[in-house]
C-alpha cells in the first residue's frame, strides 16, 4: 500500500465526475460533430455501453485482488517481467495524458482569456497546485473535489438560459447516415475510467465501488448529452467549425438583457475541473511509478514527476492543429487499448488461472 | 515562534495578491478605446476600409449635469488595408488607446462589399476571440461608415439605435452566430437586415438622425444579389416565423381599413415529395386584437367577425404568396431555407437532389394555408366614431 488514507466510494464517485468531463466537454463536441454531423449527440449511448464494460472489468479485477492496484495485480496475473513492461506502457500513457490535459487546459486559457500570458506560466502553476495536493494524499484530493464540484456544476445549469435561442430543427433528421458515423464520433474518452483501478484499493467501502462508478458514469453521460444537445441546438452545422463550442454557448447567453457575457463562469469551471483532473491523473501516475520501482512511498516522486509532466505537455504537440490531428486519429485507439483491451485481457487470464489452481502454483514457483 | 507561524497564512495572502494581478494581461479602463460599432467597406482598389465608432469617455455624462458645453459622444476613425485585420492594425496607430471589442455589438457592412462577397470577409468576425457572437450584423445602403458619424438625438450613439431597433422584433435582427449558421446551411441563400439613414426632420442638423432598418438584403452564395423593400420584408418575416408584436392592416370588402395588433403567428412548413413532385405547405396560425376600425362593420357581430377574419386571412395569404413567388421566380434565392425543411423530412431524396437545388427550388409547388382569429375588439365594440344607424350589422 502506498498510503494509509482512505476515501469512501461516494467521494470517489464525486471526484470522478469532473475528472471525466473536465477537458472533454469543451473539445469533443467539435470532433464528434465532424464525424457524425447532427447526430453526434447520440454518442452518449456508446459512452454508457463502453463505460459500463470498463467499470465491470475493473471492479471484477478488484474483487479478485482486493487492496491492490492495477500495477500490483498485473504482476500476479501475467508474471513479473511482462507486467513491468505493460506497466511501463501505462506509466507512459498516464504521463502522456497528463501532458495533453494540461496543454489543452493552458491552450484554452491563453487562446481565449489571457492572450499575453506565457503558456509556460499557466502550465507550471496548475502542475504546482496539483503537485502539492497529490503529496497530501488521496484523501485531500477527494475532499477538495467534494468542495469544488458545485463550482463545476452550477455554471452548466446556467446554460438553461439559452432556451429561447435553441432550435430543435437542427437535430433533424435523426440518423440519416446510419449508426456508423456515431460510432466513429464516440472518441472513447470514457477509457479514462481506467484510473479507478488505482482508487478502488483505497476505498473504505470497496463493495460500493461499482455502484459509485456506475452512478458517476450515468452522470457523465447525461451531462455530456446535455452539453452536446445544447451545442447542436444553438450552433447546428456550426458546431464542427468552432474550436471551443461550449465557450460560444457561454458567450451567447443573454437573458433579460441582464445575464450576459458569462464566459468567466466557464473559466471558473474550467480551472476547477482541470485541477481535479490533473490531480487525479497525477496521483495515479505517481503511485504507478512508485509501484513500478517497488518503492514504499510515492511522495518523493511527486515534484520530479511534475517537471516531466510540464515537459511532456510541450513535447506532445507542437501546435493546436497537431493536437487536433492527434485527438481525431490516434487518441481513440490509445483509449481503446489502455481502457478496454488490456484490462479485458488481464481479466480473462485471471479468470482462467482461478479455474486451474494447479497451473497457478506451477507459475508461481517459476518466479 | 508560534506567533510567526500564525502570521504565515497572512503572508501567503499578501504574496498571492501580488501574484494574482495577472501582470501580462492587465488592462486598465483608461488604456482602452471602447468600440461600439464597426463599419466595413470596400475601397475602390478592392481593399477593405474599416471604420470604428469609439466612445469618448469624457462626454458620456448626460447633458443636464455636464456643465461645459455639449461635446460629441463618439468619434469615428477609419483606415484602409488588405483585409479587415490589416486595416484594423493600421487603425490602431491612429487611436492612442488599445481597441477593445467587448462592447462592440453592431457590425455594419457596406453594400459594395456585400455585393462582391461577404463570405470571404466574414471569417475575421468569427475567428477573432473578441467580437461577440451575439453582435448584430447589418448591411448598409451606400457606404457603411456614413452611419457612424451620425449623432442620434435620443440614443447615446448610432450603434445603440440600431441594436434597439433590431431587438424590437418588428424588423429582422440577425446575430453573427446566426449568420455563420446561415452561411453553412442547406440552402445557399439568406437574408440580412438592410439599413438606411433616416432623413432628418426639417429643423434638425443633417447629422442628427439615426440609421434604421428599411428592408432586407438578399444573399446567394455569400454575395448580395439584391434588396427587398419594407413591404416585401414583411412577407419574408412571416415565412421565417419572426412575426411578433406586429400590426397587420387589411381592407375588408373594400370598405376601409382595419388594423390588428399585436399579431402573433405560428408558422409551420410541411414538405411533401410525391414521385417527382416536390411541394410545400406553409400553414399559419395567426391571431390579433383589433386596434383600429375605419369601416362601418361591427366587429363583435359573429357574422361580421367571419367576414373580417376572412379578409385578414386573405391579406396574410396574399402577402406570403407574393413573397415566396418572387423569391422562386424573380430571384431564385431560397432565403427561407426550404432546402433544410426538405432535408430534415426526406434525407434520402435530399442527398440525391441537393446538387440541383437551384433548378428545383423554383419548381416547388407552394400552397399557403392561413388560420386566422380576431381575439378581442379593443375598448369599444361598434366602430368608434360612428352613429349607431350607420353601423352595418
Amino acid at each position: 500500500m502506498q498510503e494509509k488514507g482512505q476515501i469512501s466510494a461516494l467521494q470517489m464517485g464525486i471526484m470522478m465526475f469532473p475528472f471525466m468531463l473536465a477537458i472533454n466537454f469543451l473539445v469533443y463536441p467539435t470532433i464528434a460533430a465532424q464525424y457524425a454531423g447532427n447526430d453526434f449527440w447520440l454518442v452518449g449511448f456508446f459512452h454508457f455501453l463502453f463505460g459500463s464494460v470498463i467499470i465491470y472489468i475493473l471492479t471484477k479485477l478488484h474483487k479478485l485482488y482486493p487492496h491492490q492496484t492495477l500495477s500490483e495485480y498485473s504482476e500476479k496475473i501475467i508474471g513479473k517481467f511482462p507486467a513491468k513492461l505493460l506497466m511501463f506502457l501505462y506509466l507512459f500513457y498516464f504521463l502522456h495524458s497528463l501532458g495533453a490535459s494540461i496543454r489543452q487546459y493552458a491552450e484554452f486559457v491563453t487562446g481565449t482569456f489571457l492572450f499575453r500570458t506565457p503558456i509556460l506560466l499557466i502550465l507550471i502553476s496548475i502542475v504546482l497546485l496539483a503537485a502539492i495536493t497529490v503529496r497530501c494524499g488521496v484523501e485531500v484530493i477527494a475532499r477538495s473535489a467534494t468542495i469544488l464540484v458545485p463550482l463545476f456544476v452550477i455554471p452548466l445549469t446556467m446554460l438553461i438560459l439559452l432556451l429561447p435561442d435553441l432550435h430543435i430543427k437542427h437535430v433533424m433528421p435523426i440518423l440519416s447516415h446510419g449508426i456508423i458515423p456515431v460510432v466513429k464520433a464516440t472518441q472513447w474518452w470514457i477509457g479514462n475510467f481506467i484510473v479507478i483501478a488505482y482508487l478502488l484499493p483505497y476505498l473504505s467501502n470497496p463493495e460500493s465501488g461499482r455502484k459509485a462508478s456506475m452512478f458517476t458514469l450515468t452522470a457523465v453521460v447525461v451531462t455530456g448529452t446535455y452539453i452536446n444537445l445544447l451545442c447542436l441546438m444553438l450552433l447546428g452545422p456550426d458546431t464542427s467549425v468552432k474550436i471551443y463550442p461550449v465557450h460560444v454557448l457561454f458567450r451567447y447567453v443573454s437573458f433579460a438583457n441582464f445575464f450576459e457575457n458569462m464566459e468567466a463562469l466557464l473559466l471558473v469551471m474550467w480551472v476547477v475541473g482541470c485541477f481535479i483532473r490533473v490531480a487525479v491523473f497525477y496521483y495515479v501516475a505517481s503511485v504507478s511509478l512508485a509501484q513500478w520501482l517497488n518503492l514504499e512511498n510515492y511522495r518523493s516522486f511527486v515534484f520530479p514527476l511534475g517537471l516531466l509532466i510540464v515537459v511532456f505537455s510541450l513535447w506532445d504537440f507542437p501546435d493546436v492543429s497537431a493536437m487536433g490531428v492527434f485527438f481525431r486519429t490516434a487518441y481513440p485507439f490509445e483509449q481503446l487499448l489502455t481502457g478496454l483491451v488490456i484490462p479485458l485481457f488481464l481479466l480473462l487470464i485471471a479468470l482462467l488461472r482461478r479455474k486451474k489452481p494447479e497451473q497457478v502454483s506451477v507459475n508461481e514457483t517459476n518466479h | 515562534m508560534r506567533r510567526i507561524i500564525k502570521l504565515l497564512p497572512l503572508l501567503w495572502l499578501l504574496a498571492s495578491s501580488v501574484l494574482l494581478t495577472s501582470c501580462w494581461d492587465r488592462t486598465e479602463l483608461n488604456d482602452l478605446a471602447l468600440i461600439t460599432m464597426l463599419a466595413i467597406d470596400r475601397t475602390e482598389e478592392g481593399g477593405i476600409r474599416t471604420s470604428a465608432q469609439i466612445i469618448i469617455p469624457q462626454n458620456q455624462r448626460s447633458g443636464a449635469e455636464g456643465g461645459g458645453g455639449e461635446g460629441k459622444k463618439t468619434i469615428m476613425r477609419s483606415e484602409q488595408g488588405m483585409n479587415i485585420s490589416d486595416a484594423l492594425s493600421r487603425l490602431q496607430r491612429k487611436v492612442p488607446r488599445k481597441l477593445f471589442w467587448g462592447q462592440c455589438k453592431v457590425f455594419l457592412i457596406g453594400e459594395d462589399l456585400a455585393k462582391t462577397g461577404l463570405k470571404e470577409h466574414f471569417d475575421f468576425l468569427v475567428r477573432h476571440p473578441q467580437p461577440r457572437e451575439r453582435a448584430y450584423i447589418f448591411i448598409s445602403k451606400g457606404p457603411a461608415s456614413d452611419a457612424l458619424e451620425l449623432i442620434p438625438p435620443i440614443e447615446r450613439n448610432s450603434s445603440e439605435a440600431l441594436r434597439e431597433l433590431a431587438q424590437l422584433q418588428i424588423s429582422l435582427g440577425v446575430t453573427l452566430e446566426e449568420t455563420s449558421i446561415m452561411l453553412k446551411r442547406d440552402s445557399d441563400a439568406f437574408a440580412l437586415p438592410y439599413v438606411t439613414i433616416l432623413k432628418p426632420s426639417k429643423s434638425e442638423d443633417p447629422l442628427k438622425t439615426i440609421p434604421y432598418i428599411k428592408g432586407t438584403a438578399m444573399f446567394k452564395n455569400g454575395r448580395m444579389i439584391g434588396a427587398l423593400s419594407e413591404k416585401e420584408t414583411q412577407g419574408v418575416m412571416w415565412v421565417l416565423n419572426e412575426i411578433e408584436d406586429y400590426t397587420v392592416t387589411f381592407n375588408p370588402e373594400g370598405k376601409g381599413a382595419v388594423s390588428l395588433k399585436p399579431v402573433k403567428a405560428d408558422v409551420k412548413l410541411k414538405p411533401l415529395i410525391k414521385g417527382d413532385k416536390w411541394s410545400l405547405t406553409v400553414s399559419i396560425r395567426a391571431e390579433g386584437d383589433i386596434e383600429e376600425n375605419n369601416t362601418q362593420l361591427d366587429p363583435v357581430d359573429p357574422k361580421i367577425q367571419i367576414v373580417l377574419e376572412q379578409a385578414f386571412k386573405d391579406s396574410v395569404r396574399k402577402r406570403i404568396e407574393q413573397c415566396i413567388n418572387q423569391q422562386q421566380h424573380r430571384w431564385n434565392a431560397d432565403i427561407f431555407d426550404f432546402a433544410g425543411v426538405f432535408h430534415r423530412k426526406y434525407p434520402k431524396q435530399w442527398e440525391k437532389h441537393k446538387g440541383d437545388w437551384d433548378s428545383l427550388f423554383p419548381k416547388i409547388a407552394v400552397s399557403v394555408q392561413v388560420e386566422a382569429h380576431i381575439l378581442r375588439p379593443g375598448l369599444v365594440n361598434v366602430p368608434g366614431g360612428m352613429p349607431q344607424e350607420e353601423v352595418i350589422h
